[in-house]
């Protein structure tokens, strides 16, 4: 079938949304970060789906598998390193927050922050 | 907006994007069929030109060097945030509170202080090892420098808050994961004005294969650990710190 | 030559880690003077680097010494053309501005304010400087980690966390928006470079998948840009965020962000979308003239001086983007100028703000009446700035609006003038009601709008006696450097011949993949006529005219309120201020634009 074929890519924006979904719908701000973290993730599969070769290995070589020998794409790989360690980053951050808004209003959850209204 | 109304307009708004997104993804090439100019010339010269086996790696510190130096000073940008939202005090000396160790270690036995240390001396030999494997292996810099600074996470978990603060001493391992960070753009600008670019990888590259190749991939790598690791370390001291200031508020 | 350009990053990079270490034993004058230095590296370099692509066309520097193989691409490259040196330019004039508040009287609680001011210095330089579309997304995470760590600077208060926060999560997503189409387009391509991508996306018309990967990546940088209907998290945190850095968000930041969107239409997508233009036009020049109305009419409704001038800001963005959206030299050459000369006037607005902050505890209208007097020089510079706002000559606005209004005119929208002109004149009115009110007391003051009454200063002791030299200095210099930039024609000639080369996508590709350097002079004076002039004049009375209706309102019948209530209550509902709302809002932005994008260019 051939949507079979593109489903890894379905995939990754079905997470987008379902990780949005959490944000808009979070009643806790940790719950708020894991869903940024399922929002990361759609831009792995992505990146890693695209870069897919059938039936070839790791841009990894060695005498047993010398350079030429099939393997997947090592741009997605890199991009996809330097994309994880920018949503560590923005987690502490985050983190960060959460603990200091918890400490001035006694509370975690978006709806009870006193917003800037208007 | 009001709970509901949020929820129809996200899920109708969501559906359509979602329905457009996927329609325009099929003008992608099929699962598993990828292939193109760049990464058949990257991974075809990979090697020869820079005798490493990890081509994500040669990606990663050779080719697009660049990228990971703004990804590492991303890093080095949360870790100086985290830290001035968290500091306490904000810039001044923080006072640790010593008194109530006694009753944190009082706990635990010596069977468990002693695995949880030697647990940690093995998983920061493996960190180190990991990150020293950079050419011809999944290892590196950002690897073994999370696994470096997850040690430290055993001493507080086996050993205790003040052991933990004791070897966690943020200002030094502050100062170093700056030095780490510092180094690498360095590195950059002296190889701009010795080899006329910025981060050319001109140092004799080694033998594929060996643990030390690559060159100046070598160097950045160590400087990536170790900005990485200590960073790790900081924002552990600093997150932990925060958890022994709300029990003493609690008490 | 070339290699200045990767320096323009990395002196400010080094300074920042130099000044993390040894944040508890480094006093702040030290501190400061070495940002300072850095960043007058960083002009000096940029400068240097202006003239020099001026004269010999777009400069080329390529990362690891990777040329590129037989026109192949395989490092990354930083492709500096006028347009993007003048940005680093700007950039780096306006954090100097910002260290040099920071001078004196500003609580910067150790080194650590300098060392994340650096690490965002580096980030936009490296924005405008680079030419690989993976780097910009890089570049631009470092601004958003930067923007978050340096909004939540005051936090004993819990307001900073919230504008922080709300900050952190729409940006968040907006970069992981771009990233998804940044795969997308790779994944037809398998390239990062702009000009490489370019000549690959070219080769065919453009399908579903690259209106879709334009469609991502534009609407993750109008998230930056402040653009609606992604707008809602500047104000949030701009009310709570420490002077300097409002002066960087607003004068800067979101005009960058403005910036990679040009860029990346340019290098990229321009041949392909070519006979999609008329859609893509109508998009741009639609949402910004919904941005910039809405921004206008927000701005009116403020009560808090700093999150008025943010309101402002929105609504200059949508003019920006409708500048943009015109898609021709002119478009780019009126949104150039400005942006240079929205970013003189708004930061010195904001450094006014910031004294009445540090003197008398409260931002807010109604608190601050009559109080303006104490501090003369300072109230006498907002209020010139509001007229500059409004496009009174000689100021630099005058000449960017004539610019602007001639751009739209040639293209036939002379509508959309005249909305931009109304649009102003809303915008500096509602500035100009707030200097007279808090200058003389007269008139009543805004009673809606969040405020809180008293608020913490930023400066280390009670509050400010006297207002020191650096804030009085500071908006003097921008408004003295605005009055240059309005009246210089070589200055709008330069601008014109730089924006001539960033839309010549030819030889930008010559320059990057072929190393073909070649120049083109374009010169087109702007000829400034009476009627400018009166149209400027017009203008500005209209805000006068704005200002005072706005503090005498009780004195107007109150017939028109029925027609205007509602929907100013109803948008005015939509800024709820809650991050959830406006992750919904971004959803809903995601499928207007992709929609329109991929289904109504068919």
């Amino acid at each position: 079938m051939s949507w079979t074929l593109y489903f890894p890519y379905a995939v990754a924006f079905w997470l987008f949304f379902i990780g949005c979904f959490g944000v808009a719908h979070s009643r806790n701000l940790i719950h708020t970060i894991l869903s940024l973290t399922v929002v990361q993730s759609s831009t792995y599969i992505l990146l890693l789906s695209i870069g897919f070769h059938a039936k070839a290995g790791a841009p990894i070589f060695s005498p047993a598998n010398p350079p030429g020998s099939p393997s997947v794409d090592p741009i997605v790989q890199a991009l996809t390193l330097t994309d994880i360690v920018v949503g560590a980053t923005v987690t502490a951050l985050l983190l960060t927050l959460t603990i200091q808004i918890h400490r001035r209003r006694g509370t975690i959850d978006p709806r009870d922050l006193r917003p800037m209204r208007g | 907006m009001s709970p509901r109304s949020r929820t129809i307009f996200f899920l109708g708004f969501a559906a359509i994007g979602f329905g457009v997104l996927v329609y325009a993804v099929q003008g992608l090439p099929q699962f598993g069929t990828f292939s193109g100019a760049y990464s058949s010339f990257l991974l075809s010269t990979g090697t020869m030109a820079r005798s490493i086996e990890n081509i994500a790696t040669a990606v990663n510190f050779d080719y697009r060097g660049f990228d990971t130096m703004g990804e590492e000073y991303i890093f080095f940008t949360s870790v100086t945030g985290v830290l001035f939202m968290l500091s306490g005090l904000r810039g001044r000396a923080v006072q640790h509170e010593e008194r109530n160790e006694t009753a944190q270690t009082r706990g635990q036995s010596g069977a468990i202080r002693m695995i949880a240390t030697g647990a940690a001396g093995f998983v920061a030999a493996n960190g180190i090892y990991v990150a020293a494997h950079t050419t011809a292996t999944p290892g590196g810099g950002f690897q073994g420098g999370a696994v470096f600074g997850s040690a430290f996470a055993f001493i507080y978990l086996g050993v205790g808050y003040a052991a933990f603060m004791t070897t966690a001493k943020r200002e030094i391992f502050d100062a170093f994961e700056a030095f780490g960070a510092g180094c690498y753009v360095l590195l950059g600008v002296a190889t701009a004005f010795a080899a006329g670019a910025f981060l050319k990888n001109s140092l004799y590259t080694g033998q594929s294969g060996a643990i030390v190749s690559g060159g100046l991939v070598y160097l950045i790598n160590a400087a990536v650990f170790i900005e990485i690791a200590c960073g790790f370390v900081v924002l552990l001291s600093v997150f932990i710190h925060q958890t022994r200031q709300v029990q003493e508020s609690e008490e | 030559m070339s290699v200045l350009a990767p320096l323009c990053v990395a002196v400010p990079l080094i300074a920042a880690a130099l000044l993390l270490p040894f944040s508890k034993v480094m006093p702040r004058w030290l501190s400061a003077t070495i940002a300072s230095l850095a960043t007058l590296t960083v002009i000096g370099l940029s400068v240097t680097l202006a003239l020099y692509t001026a004269f010999n066309g777009t400069a080329v520097h390529w990362m690891g010494g990777w040329a590129p193989h037989h026109g192949l691409a395989i490092g990354i490259s930083f492709s500096v053309d006028p347009v993007g040196a003048g940005l680093a330019a700007f950039i780096a004039l306006l954090v100097f501005a910002a260290t040099m508040y920071t001078w004196q009287g500003f609580d910067t609680t150790g080194t650590m304010f300098h060392s994340l001011l650096m690490a965002f210095l580096a980030a936009m330089c490296g924005y405008a400087l680079t030419g690989d579309i993976f780097n910009m997304f890089v570049w631009f995470e470092l601004m958003t980690a930067a923007a978050i760590a340096l909004t939540a600077h005051k936090i004993e208060e819990a307001e900073s966390i919230e504008g922080a926060i709300n900050l952190a999560v729409t940006n968040t997503i907006a970069g992981f928006m771009v990233l998804l189409g940044i795969a997308l387009i790779y994944g037809r391509t398998d390239a990062l470079n702009l000009a490489q991508l370019g000549q690959i996306v070219a080769q065919r018309p453009a399908d579903a998948l690259v209106l879709a990967s334009f469609g991502l990546i534009v609407t993750g940088y109008f998230v930056k840009g402040a653009v609606a209907p992604f707008h809602f998290w500047l104000d949030d945190a701009h009310a709570v965020a420490p002077t300097p850095i409002c002066v960087l968000f607003s004068g800067i930041m979101v005009q960058v962000a403005l910036y990679g969107v040009a860029r990346i239409y340019w290098t990229v997508f321009s041949p392909s979308l070519a006979s999609h233009t008329h859609e893509i036009k109508a998009l741009f020049v639609g949402v910004g003239v919904a941005t910039a109305l809405i921004g206008a009419i927000m701005a009116f409704a403020q009560r808090h001086l700093k999150r008025l001038l943010a309101f402002s800001t929105v609504s200059h963005s949508g003019m920006f983007v409708a500048a943009l959206g015109l898609f021709n030299a002119a478009g780019a050459a009126a949104a150039a100028i400005f942006i240079v000369a929205h970013g003189l006037i708004k930061s010195a607005l904001f450094i006014c703000a910031g004294t009445y902050l540090n003197r008398f505890r409260s931002l807010d209208e109604e608190v601050l009446g009559g109080r303006g007097k104490e501090c003369r020089v300072n109230s006498a510079l907002f209020l010139i700035g509001g007229l500059a706002l409004a496009g009174i000559p000689p100021f630099a606005i005058s000449a960017a609006k004539m610019m602007y209004d001639a751009a739209l005119k040639e293209h036939g929208l002379f509508a959309i003038a005249v909305v931009m002109g109304f649009v102003t004149a809303i915008d500096a009115g509602a500035v100009l009601r707030s200097g007279i009110h808090i200058t003389w007391g007269i008139g009543k003051a805004q009673k809606t709008g969040f405020s809180p009454r008293e608020e913490e200063t930023e400066c280390e002791e009670e509050r400010w006696e006297h207002t020191p030299w650096p804030a009085l200095w500071a908006p003097l210099l921008l408004i003295a450097i605005a009055i240059f930039v309005g009246t210089n024609g070589t200055f709008w000639n330069a601008i014109s011949s730089a924006a001539h080369a960033f839309v010549n996508r030819d030889l930008y590709v010559a320059a990057v993949l072929n190393g073909v350097h070649r120049v083109i002079w374009v010169y087109s004076p702007h000829r400034v006529t009476l009627e400018d002039i009166g149209v400027n004049l017009a203008v500005t009375a209209a805000a006068v005219i704005a200002a005072f209706v706005g503090l005498f309102r009780d004195h107007i019948p109150q017939m028109l309120s029925p027609v205007f209530g509602p929907p100013l209550k109803s948008l005015r509902a939509l800024h709820s201020g809650i991050f959830t709302d406006y992750v919904a809002y971004m959803v809903f932005g995601i499928a207007a634009y992709s929609a329109w994008l991929v289904l109504g260019a068919k």
